[in-house]
């Protein structure tokens, strides 16, 4: 006998699920992570609260700080420093106003029967009036630092029924970083402004690195100048596009394979540019480089005559400070002058 | 959180060769967070958190300051917080500038201040404007040595004001250079970081930073250039007060020598005019000085870089 899948009962009769999306500040996950590397070591787990904006069905995520908690493990109850997070919490209200209670985050890939507690806690606290909560139920960030399946995973949940308390129903939410303003967040400085000889830098790099060589450029790391960093910046450019040129060349050789996606984005990317806007790009450059030259040359200026205006300054100031003693030997020469002239009229 | 051995422990009572400093990646992005969501006007400023260990000082958190009373009241909080989730020692402060203008008095004050309680203290500061335009916004300075002697609180106990005295600034040989110490920053990325930065962020980052094209436009250096007039405006009006002042010390001390009617051995009085405003002021011209010569023009590998590209 076969059901039809009309025939099903309707398994969601009774559940209204609102498609929220999120987007995560980059400076969630590094505390989040930096907080589990902080924990005592009898400790499993590590939770925070986040604090973020509601935009219509778009959350996003902009803060978060750890809050104390454990198990006891006579009693399996659950303890949290309530006054800690009071104070924290009103601490993050004065810096940024704007932001509200959002949810939860825990260190765990699974809600095990801590987490289920800590949940109850978290939606008790949702549940007053007082903490201003900007949707009903909390949501649940669940990061898993033991990189199980080689992956770091992120997972938001939000509930959708609680009325099991023992198995309270949830719904994945989509969720993306915020990374198109990089500069704004600081993964600008992170990324292009330093050299690092990490495990992940080692990774990108394409030239061979051996211990010795990692350990020497170590110990002088450290932030790029201004001009390391145009200069890096522009190696990278021209190499993306000794890339690309290689790649496009080695397609029409028939050494490799094309590809008509990779095709198309070298399309849209280049395809941007028409001639006579690289004509007035060009001219741009120039002009605003004779420009730029002229400043940096007033600038330099500039810097000499503060130097100058100093080591006058510090002469001056030497030539009042020897003019005591310069007054001093003249006065001693005088007297030394009429010594004499009396000495004689005596005689 | 580190422990403070007997070798530390006596580093942090005194002044030691800072190598560089080295800031933990929350603690980066938690500033530039806060820097980038206050006021423009008053700029974010916030706390320092960390610990020296041998020549390198350790930043592990950072904090904005709010009203004094709730951070004593927070900072307590922290410390006797059984978990021990962020650290407390307080090794500095940081601020938001836009072209590097903050070398001013309240700077100068609130780096002293923190000098008092840890000899090893910095500031840093984050350059908005930079940042906007694919610059290295970040900076650490700290007060030198030779400002630090020569540095002293007016006798007068009633102005709380800090003193730059000729006399002082003679023995000591300070220069405008020499009044702000420069300390590389290194940032360190535990392998969790990593692991994350691996997974979710490098996949969608840029190979290059693409803010450095908005270059391309004067708008940055004529930003400086309009600032530079500004600052050098306020340093032509302090010198010339300044030179005034000399003139009137100069003229008071010949009608004291006319009266006694001879040589009169006391020195003229230029030890005790303060050149603190002075030295501040040519510090920010020299900075935005150093900021237009920092753009990377005329430099001939950047000419023959700019060609291949």
């Amino acid at each position: 006998m076969t059901t039809l899948f009309s025939d099903l009962p309707n398994l969601n009769f009774g559940l209204t699920v609102k498609q929220l999306n999120c987007v995560i500040h980059p400076t969630i996950a590094p505390n989040i992570l930096d907080h589990y590397l902080r924990k005592p070591e009898d400790q499993d787990i590590v939770v925070g609260i986040l604090l973020g904006t509601l935009d219509g069905s778009q959350i996003d995520i902009f803060s978060s700080f750890a809050v104390p908690q454990y198990i006891e493990k006579d009693q399996k109850e659950l303890i949290i420093d309530y006054e800690y997070m009071q104070k924290m919490l009103k601490f993050y209200r004065k810096v940024n106003p704007k932001e509200g209670l959002l949810g939860m985050y825990i260190s765990s890939q699974k809600l095990d029967y801590h987490g289920l507690q800590l949940l109850t806690y978290f939606q008790e606290l949702f549940q007053s009036e007082k903490k201003k909560p900007l949707i009903s139920f909390p949501l649940v960030m669940m990061v898993d630092p033991s990189l199980q399946d080689n992956k770091l995973s992120i997972k938001i949940l939000n509930l959708v029924s609680g009325f099991l308390k023992k198995n309270p129903i949830f719904c994945e939410l989509n969720y993306k970083f915020a990374l198109e303003n990089y500069q704004k967040t600081g993964l600008d400085v992170l990324f292009y402004g330093q050299e690092h000889f990490d495990t992940l830098a080692i990774l990108s790099m394409k030239d061979d690195m051996t211990n010795e060589k990692v350990s020497d450029l170590m110990t002088n790391q450290k932030l790029l100048s201004n001009k390391d960093l145009m200069i890096k910046n522009l190696d990278n450019l021209v190499q993306n596009l000794n890339e690309c040129e290689d790649y496009i060349q080695k397609v029409i050789d028939g050494k490799a394979p094309a590809n008509s996606d990779i095709a198309r984005s070298l399309n849209s990317c280049i395809s941007q540019f028409s001639s006579d806007d690289m004509n007035v790009l060009e001219n741009m450059v120039l002009e605003n480089f004779e420009d730029a030259i002229m400043i940096n040359s007033l600038a330099k200026l500039q810097h000499a005559h503060i130097t100058m205006t100093e080591k006058l300054n510090m002469i001056f100031a030497q030539s009042i400070h020897k003019q005591p003693a310069k007054q001093q030997f003249q006065q001693q020469r005088k007297e030394s002058e009429t010594q004499p002239a009396t000495q004689k009229q005596s005689k | 959180m580190a422990e403070i051995t007997g070798e530390s422990a006596s580093a942090q009572l005194n002044r030691v060769h800072l190598h560089r400093v080295m800031i933990d990646t929350p603690a980066l992005l938690n500033m530039v967070k806060h820097c980038r969501d206050a006021d423009w006007r008053q700029g974010g400023q916030g706390n320092l958190m960390g610990v020296l260990k041998d020549d390198t000082l350790m930043i592990t958190q950072t904090m904005p300051e709010v009203n004094k009373s709730q951070m004593e009241e927070l900072t307590a909080a922290m410390e006797n917080e059984s978990q021990k989730l962020m650290d407390t020692n307080k090794v500095g402060f940081y601020l938001s500038a836009h072209m590097g203008l903050t070398f001013n008095t309240d700077t100068l004050n609130n780096l002293y201040k923190c000098y008092k309680q840890f000899k090893n203290s910095v500031f840093l500061i984050y350059d908005i404007s930079k940042a906007n335009y694919g610059m290295n916004p970040l900076h650490c300075y700290r007060l030198s040595g030779k400002a630090i002697e020569t540095l002293e609180k007016n006798a007068n106990t009633t102005i709380d004001k800090m003193n730059l005295v000729q006399d002082k600034i003679r023995q000591s040989q300070l220069t405008i250079q020499e009044l702000f110490e420069e300390v590389p920053i290194r940032i360190h990325r535990s392998h969790l970081l990593q692991a994350f930065l691996f997974d979710h962020i490098q996949p969608h980052m840029p190979a290059f930073n693409t803010n450095l094209f908005k270059l391309a436009t004067p708008q940055y250096l004529c930003n400086h250039v309009y600032q530079l007039n500004e600052a050098t405006e306020e340093l032509v009006f302090e010198q010339q007060r300044l030179e005034q002042q000399q003139r009137q010390m100069m003229k008071q001390q010949k009608r004291i020598i006319q009266k006694q009617g001879g040589v009169s051995n006391a020195p003229i009085e230029d030890v005790i005019t303060n050149k603190l405003d002075l030295f501040l002021l040519s510090r920010q011209v020299d900075e935005l000085c150093n900021q237009i010569n920092d753009c990377g023009i005329p430099d001939k590998e950047m000419e023959s870089k700019l060609q291949k590209a």
